[in-house]
């Protein structure tokens, strides 16, 4: 189980212990797989963190989040060529690691 | 500019193909203050293809519905008018323009999937600010906004085959359309929006997708497609034909992001969205056509 940051988690990473919102009402249930939608909604009750299981691979391998970190760090070496015009702008490099971190989840 | 002259262009521009009969009444049914999903539906069952269309995306994942509808009325009222205008309008305009590529440089059914990922980018990140609802014509914006680009290959193939020519040298792709054509795919868009008596907000989001500022009715809407284009391009979706992102508008950005804003979220619906949609907008159908065609332009990652 590892507290990771809600700008971090990517989409299928499974969730270790329920999620409250304000009031202790429960927004995301402990296993729930996380989905786009489910971030948005956290993202929307200011969620900033939340504990996620173990990162398994199809054959229920752990995945290291230093190898997730490196598929980000890929993910943005493939993506420089496409930004090459834009990589001075701020937000378009924030736009092109976010980019890189939703791909790597979806490897 | 090379060869041929403006006029010359705008004149064989002015035989851009009019506008279908059945987009025409859907304009006209939508643009009536009462109109219902009655209303649509009785357009709409004209034509049969369409209809078929209709429902398998009313039936797609996308939309979650826990049963099947099998009537345009029914998903109407199940799915909302607004949402089913969508769906109408887009998937209409696709008929009329699924012509398999002249140029080479082109590959049409990429490039619809670009402007459907466009769509969907828009919607979402629209949505961030407004409500779900207002997003119709940023959705149909989407898909349309690079129109010019599929008029361009349709009706001058052999200029749009050297504009890419240049494109892939040195050139910006707007400055290569400038140079041979003197017009670019964004004003080529507006000609036909113009043409076809969209509305003025659907006009700017074609004309100005790379010029939000220029926009003047529709801002919001026009950023939102400016952005959705970006993204689109970033998480390749589809095939713009084109090699960059290119820098998106501070002002455009700023309607919709903060400093602090988590993008990762946005872009993981974006992604969901889009392979959901993807599927239930049958560009299968278009493959078909392009069998054994070369493809230009950029793969993306």
């Amino acid at each position: 189980m590892k507290k990771i940051a809600l700008d971090e988690v990517m989409v299928g990473m499974k969730i270790a212990r329920d999620v409250s919102g304000p009031r202790g009402m429960v927004l995301v249930k402990k296993g729930a797989t996380l989905t786009g939608g489910i971030i948005k909604q956290l993202e929307r009750y200011d969620i900033t963190s939340v504990l996620i299981e173990d990162i398994e691979d199809e054959k229920g391998v752990e995945i290291d989040p230093k190898e997730l970190e490196k598929r980000k760090m890929d993910q943005i070496e493939q993506l420089k060529p496409i930004f090459a015009k834009v990589a001075t702008i701020p937000w378009m490099k924030q736009l092109m690691e976010a980019v890189a971190i939703v791909k790597a989840g979806r490897l | 500019m090379e060869e041929k002259s403006f006029d010359d262009i705008l004149k064989r521009l002015s035989d851009l193909p009019s506008m279908p009969t059945i987009v025409q009444e859907m304009f006209n049914v939508m643009n009536m203050p009462n109109c219902s999903g009655k209303d649509v539906a009785r357009v709409l069952e004209k034509d049969q293809a369409l209809t078929v269309k209709i429902l398998r995306m009313a039936n797609s994942p996308f939309y979650g519905l826990s049963h099947r509808v099998d009537t345009v009325d029914r998903a109407c009222t199940i799915l909302g008018l607004n949402t089913l205008k969508d769906i109408a309008l887009s998937v209409s305009m696709m008929n009329v323009f699924k012509s398999k590529s002249r140029a080479g440089t082109f590959d049409m059914v990429g490039m619809w999937k670009h402007g459907l990922g466009c769509a969907v980018a828009a919607k979402a990140v629209f949505e961030l600010r407004y409500k779900s609802g207002d997003n119709v014509n940023v959705f149909v914006g989407g898909i349309l906004h690079d129109i010019g680009k599929v008029i361009l290959d349709i009706y001058m193939p052999d200029e749009y085959k050297k504009i890419y020519e240049l494109y892939g040298k040195d050139m910006s792709l707007v400055d290569a359309e400038m140079y041979i054509i003197g017009i670019t795919h964004a004003l080529i868009g507006r000609l036909l929006a113009k043409k076809w008596n969209f509305t003025k907000g659907m006009e700017e989001m074609i004309a100005f997708h790379h010029t939000p500022a220029l926009a003047k009715v529709a801002q919001e809407q026009v950023a939102a497609v400016h952005i959705g284009n970006e993204i689109a391009k970033a998480l390749s979706l589809g095939k713009s034909n084109e090699l960059f992102v290119m820098p998106i508008d501070e002002g455009a950005w700023k309607i919709f992001f903060s400093e602090g804003s988590v993008l990762t979220p946005t872009l993981e619906v974006i992604l969901d969205e889009y392979t959901q949609i993807e599927e239930a907008f049958g560009l299968g159908d278009l493959e078909e056509n392009r069998k054994g065609r070369p493809s230009g332009g950029s793969k993306g990652t």
